[in-house]
């Protein structure tokens, strides 16, 4: 595997929860590809859809939801098509996942280390002892002091970053090749979220994993991320490389975002934020579903009848926006080698959501 | 600021939602039939109500002229079946309207006021919890049985028969409704909206009613179905003993008394009429009861 | 730990007494004529008064106000007698003038002889389908659980003893008319297991998937676990205390057995005993069974208390 093949390809995406008031699409047609030893971050407002979108790759998307369309791909392998056996191997086995609130993500009556050795022994066929001593070693590689005893500990007598610690070495007990980290840090206090990043980003390193790492805050994504995805309304709105979506963020509501952080020493007079609020997903705007929000696109009348499609601004940076600069011109088969793999397919599929 | 549980719009909300839902309304339509019947019965048949015996009827199954049966005395089955709606309904609904308030009103207070009150409250929830039920029930009875309140006026309380079945049963279920709507009173009292409350100056019985009780509202709707259907099986095993409403009047349990040894002789039609009348009953309350918990149930109802 | 047993046992204690209080009060000062009960409506009135002598209810009812107000004016009233009696189970009965402590020695065995083993059945048929059905969500298994158990609940016991009776009088004659053989004893359990599996499966259903629900069964899901695992190795040990206490609060009322089903199958228990004396007012019988029954129930949820403090690892390692 090169490094440019993509460990995940997630190909148009949907999930549709069946709620009392309808159907809801939490996930519309996203795309997007992590590659291994790189992390690839998802960012967007609560209840945008990221969650759901990584519950999607992990088929643990709770009922009333169910993935209806796309391919997840994972290391060339549809995910979405194997049977509930072979899926539960790839879940820890293949695809480590960190939730965001290890207070309720780990079980309160059981040991720590007594739940990062059924993490290995799900997947190793290793004895008792064994699995306990690889437990503790990965205890050890996630920065948790003492990991002996810690072992023996309950998750109510750790503190929020040493149960973070022991989310991240049960999600990586049975060495899979890439892990999701949904919010791993919006629970914990500054400078704790700053020691996980680095954790995660050292393990990455050092193991050639790829991380999904999904959050809403910016900073994290300043910090961790090589490549980025932003979601909006359950759409992907704009993906690129972490540098160019930084320093030329293509899509209005990035830009808002982006204008939203506040900066030490920006003397600015008042926060920036962007008007109105994220839509109700089960009765979502027409056309572009930013456009109620979008200075740009308020009044524009294509803005509000067709959905934009992804359209690249610059290479590797693409954009879903009819303000978008750019050459405006859909990917074409010349630029192979620059966009990611998902390309060919994420346009038939945008395709086929222009009509909705 | 937390808002509160029973806003006027969850209420509304969980309105329609039941309206929508078709076995929320089939269980409300039986339980109106039901009604329907009890009123009839209670208007119609009530005077007509035989004293006398019919031997040359008694015991027979099922036919044209008396649709469910007859009893061992010749009395239609289907008349005491009625009958026997009227004085189950009558027990569930006077039981669980004086139990419900009453929970409510002293669980709100021991959880809102707390300590000494809330002492004395759960002491008296603990004494009487360690009694069982039946027990509670059949000893209330058996202390009234002679006692007749307000003798001699038109407001005359024979608490020996259904009055004291009625005051003895929701003497006894207050408890349930209490310690819920108690706990839930505590979580109020740490509330931001009685915070405020009582920053602006207002008292302790103001708070109580304007904010503690609308907010547990709920638990006691839910209680009262619970509540239904827990009188009407209790008077079913009273009446069963022989301790329930009036001894002249029929009910179910009487009946299921009276036909307790037929079933082993072949005749089940008097049996089957008392059983399958609370069976529909109770399982209606009970479907609606659940219907309704999910429609007041703040959480439910998001994606 | 010390301090918090004696806040409970101290609740305890005033439970007790209010238990004693309210069966007082009952049977003693709204009863009426208790001799009613017990002498022909034509007996003289020395018959009555003797009555009262030997029972003690001449005597006040709290404090004898014609002597000086020290504690010997409250040793000498019925309160106290009522108590002593009870505590010591030396109460005699009006009726049988046999000793409470002898009663319940003889009875309680066949009380016990029913509902213990209707209990552990039950429960564990109860748990054992509730988690079938939580397995089975959303499945027809899950449906026809939920929706017999429904049905069951709303069976009165009633019906589930007279139809009981019938199917084994079809298939077992000898076993259908009352205890006799102390074999046929599995009749009325497996009416009593029967009677309470709709509420008892419905109850565990709802607890279990209140627990299912819970992040960390989606943690253990996305460790590759399969849903039978989360559900007996984590969901379980969870939804044990709940479920523990209460058949540990169902315990102390064991003692009294089913009334209904003594009175019905002629099994010769405390149920029984307890509804006679009520109808027969043999209120020596009747306060000395409800204390009992109130020192179990208050024992049970010290019991409870402890149960919670010694398994729950958030308790126990404060």
């Amino acid at each position: 595997m090169t490094d440019r093949t993509p460990l995940l390809n997630v190909r148009d995406l949907r999930t549709v929860f069946d709620t009392d008031s309808g159907p809801v699409c939490a996930v519309d047609g996203v795309s997007f590809a992590v590659r291994p030893g790189r992390t690839f971050a998802l960012v967007g407002e609560s209840g945008c859809g990221k969650t759901a979108t990584a519950l999607s790759v992990l088929g643990l998307v709770p009922p009333p939801g169910r993935v209806t369309a796309g391919r997840v791909e994972l290391a060339g392998e549809d995910l979405l098509a194997l049977g509930e056996r072979r899926m539960r191997a790839v879940r820890g086995g293949r695809i480590g996942m960190v939730f965001q609130e290890p207070a309720t993500a780990l079980n309160p009556v059981f040991a720590c280390g007594r739940q990062v050795v059924e993490a290995i022994r799900l997947h190793r066929r290793v004895g008792a002892r064994r699995a306990k001593a690889t437990a503790i070693d990965m205890l050890a590689r996630a920065g948790v002091d003492d990991p002996t005893r810690r072992a023996k500990q309950y998750p109510h007598q750790l503190s929020g970053g040493l149960r973070q610690r022991v989310m991240i070495a049960m999600a990586l007990a049975a060495g899979p090749e890439l892990l999701i980290a949904d919010e791993p840090t919006t629970a914990l206090d500054v400078t704790t979220q700053w020691r996980i990043l680095r954790l995660l980003r050292d393990l990455r390193n050092s193991d050639g994993l790829g991380v999904l790492l999904i959050t809403h805050d910016l900073a994290v994504v300043a910090d961790s991320a090589d490549s980025v995805g932003v979601m909006y309304a359950g759409q992907l709105v704009e993906t690129a490389d972490a540098g160019a979506m930084f320093a030329e963020p293509a899509h209005p509501y990035t830009r808002g975002l982006l204008s939203c952080a506040a900066r030490l020493g920006d003397g600015r007079g008042r926060f920036a934020a962007i008007a109105g609020a994220p839509p109700d997903l089960s009765a979502p705007p027409s056309g572009c579903r930013f456009h109620p929000r979008c200075p740009a696109g308020r009044d524009d009348q294509r803005c509000s009848s067709a959905r934009p499609p992804l359209r690249t601004v610059s290479p590797g940076h693409w954009c879903a926006c009819w303000q978008c600069s750019g050459d405006g011109a859909n990917a074409s088969a010349s630029r192979r080698s620059e966009r990611p793999a998902a390309q060919p397919d994420r346009r038939r599929g945008q395709e086929h959501t222009d009509d909705t | 600021m937390n808002r509160p549980a029973t806003t006027r719009s969850l209420r509304r909300r969980a309105g329609r939602k039941l309206v929508r839902s078709p076995m929320a309304m089939a269980c409300a339509g039986v339980i109106a039939l039901y009604v329907a019947a009890a009123v009839f019965a209670a208007f119609a048949l009530t005077p007509r109500w035989p004293t006398s015996h019919d031997y040359a009827r008694a015991n027979q199954p099922p036919s044209l002229a008396a649709p469910l049966g007859t009893d061992a005395f010749g009395r239609s089955v289907l008349t005491k079946t009625l009958l026997g709606a009227k004085v189950s309904l009558t027990v569930g609904l006077v039981t669980n309207v004086i139990a419900i308030p009453l929970g409510m009103v002293l669980g709100a207070a021991a959880g809102y006021y707390g300590r000494r009150l809330d002492d004395v409250v759960m002491w008296l929830v603990a004494t009487l919890a360690a009694i069982p039920g039946i027990v509670r029930v059949i000893a209330l009875k058996f202390a009234f049985a002679d006692t007749v309140l307000l003798d001699g006026t038109p407001l005359r309380l024979d608490l020996g028969g259904m009055v004291g079945v009625c005051v003895a049963l929701s003497l006894t279920f207050w408890i349930g409704t209490c310690r819920l709507v108690r706990a839930e009173a505590m979580k109020i009292r740490q509330s931001d909206y009685v915070l405020a409350a009582r920053a602006a100056g207002r008292s302790g019985p103001g708070i109580l009613f304007a904010h503690v009780l609308p907010n547990v509202m709920h638990i006691g709707v839910v209680n009262f179905s619970l509540g239904f259907v827990a009188a009407v099986m209790a008077e079913v095993v009273l009446s069963y003993l022989g301790i329930g409403v009036a001894v002249g009047a029929p009910s179910w349990g009487s009946m299921i008394n009276a036909a307790r040894s037929d079933l082993i002789v072949g005749r089940w039609w008097e049996l089957t009429a008392a059983v399958g009348a609370i069976f529909v009953l109770v399982l209606a309350m009970d479907l609606l009861g659940d219907r309704l918990r999910n429609a007041l149930d703040p959480k439910a109802g998001k994606a | 730990m010390g301090a918090f047993i004696l806040r409970r046992l101290g609740q305890a204690v005033l439970t007790v007494g209010g238990v004693m209080l309210v069966t007082f009060v009952l049977f003693r000062v709204v009863a009426g004529d208790i001799s009613a009960n017990y002498l022909s409506p034509d007996a003289p009135p020395e018959a009555r008064e003797r009555f009262y002598r030997r029972h003690g209810l001449d005597r006040p009812l709290l404090v004898d106000t014609s002597k000086p107000i020290t504690s010997a004016a409250f040793w000498d009233s019925q309160f106290t007698r009522h108590v002593i009696d009870s505590v010591t189970f030396r109460a005699t009965s009006y009726a049988t003038g046999q000793s409470v402590g002898r009663t319940i020695i003889e009875r309680a065995p066949y009380s016990l002889a029913l509902t213990m083993p209707a209990m552990a059945l039950g429960w564990l048929i109860a748990l054992a389908l509730a988690l079938l059905t939580a397995r089975c969500r959303d499945t027809w298994v899950d449906r026809l659980g939920v929706v017999a158990a429904t049905a069951g609940m709303c069976i009165p016991l009633l019906a589930y003893m007279i139809v009981g009776q019938w199917l084994v009088f079809r298939v077992a004659p000898g076993a259908a008319w009352g205890v006799r053989h102390a074999g046929n004893i599995y009749v009325p359990v497996a009416i009593a297991v029967l009677a309470s599996l709709g509420g008892n499966v419905r109850l565990y259903r709802t607890i279990i998937l209140e627990e299912i629900s819970r992040d960390y069964v989606r943690t253990a899901r996305a460790k590759g676990a399969t849903m039978s695992r989360a559900l007996l190795g984590h969901v379980l040990p969870n939804c044990a205390l709940p479920i523990l206490t209460q058949l540990v609060m169902a315990i102390p009322f064991l003692v009294m057995g089913s009334l209904l089903l003594e009175s019905f199958f002629g099994i010769p228990g405390l149920g029984g005993q307890l509804v006679a004396s009520i109808s027969r007012r043999d209120v020596p019988i009747v306060t000395a069974l409800t204390f009992l029954t109130a020192l179990l129930y208050v024992a049970g949820l010290l019991a409870t208390d402890i149960l919670y403090a010694v398994s729950d690892p958030r308790v126990r390692l404060k």
